[in-house]
């Protein structure tokens, strides 16, 4: 299941829309649900943020299996930003040093079992995997 | 959506969801708090990072004046997002 999304924050609403539809139909847990959601947003946010240049819309996509939920994310018209490569934020550090902003990718990393970027073509395609409960 | 009430009681209540869409308008609420407060989260069902920036900037500018404030009735799905940030070690929780 998949869907195009206005590059813009008030997709962000549509974005939770689609998210919950294909929760609902799929029989899928809050535990797996608020994860999936977060993570979403903040790749979502962060294509606003770093790829503001970007003109194309962007593709969400949702596929279930009977062990785990592939999430990804289309972005035709980006710079290369592996967030894989991203350092990890101390949150210790984090607290001392008192800086706000930043946490999201900290985050989506917590929340998801692997995570993979590919680039080509000038499309970013971002792929979550969550692994399901038994 | 998202929404801010003051409870009579001094409380105040997070409703909704708050994503980075809604913000601004968790961020105006918060700059204007200049005291120690409880913040109920008992109808809060989402927070994502914008969300917690802004309670995290509040708290700091707030201990720094010897306030803080407090977070009561968090569901355990935003619990878990306050454990991975570390979080939970500068709010008192209840």
């Amino acid at each position: 299941m998949e869907k195009r999304f206005k590059r813009d924050i008030s997709s962000l609403q549509n974005i939770f829309a689609f998210i919950e539809q294909f929760v609902s139909s799929h029989d899928i847990a809050s535990s797996i649900a608020y994860p999936v959601q977060l993570a979403i947003e903040e790749l979502f946010t962060n294509i606003l943020k770093y790829q503001s240049d970007g003109k194309s819309d962007v593709v969400v996509a949702l596929e279930k299996s009977d062990t785990k939920l592939v999430i990804q994310l289309l972005d035709f018209d980006s710079e290369p930003f592996d967030l894989t490569e991203s350092e990890d934020v101390n949150t210790h550090e984090y607290i001392q040093q008192k800086q706000p902003g930043g946490l999201g990718i900290h985050l989506v990393k917590q929340m998801v079992d692997s995570i993979d970027y590919q680039y080509n073509n000038r499309t970013t395609t971002i792929t979550l995997t969550k692994h399901l409960e038994k | 959506m998202f929404h801010v009430e003051h409870g009579t009681d001094g409380k105040l209540m997070l409703i909704g969801r708050l994503d980075a869409s809604q913000a601004d308008k968790a961020k105006k609420v918060f700059e204007n708090i200049n005291d120690s407060k409880v913040i109920d989260l008992k109808e809060l069902d989402y927070i994502s990072s914008l969300g917690l920036g802004i309670l995290f900037s509040a708290q700091i500018r707030l201990k720094e004046n010897g306030h803080s404030l407090k977070l009561i009735n968090m569901n355990d799905h935003i619990r878990d997002v306050f454990k991975y940030t570390s979080f939970d070690k500068i709010f008192e929780i209840e």
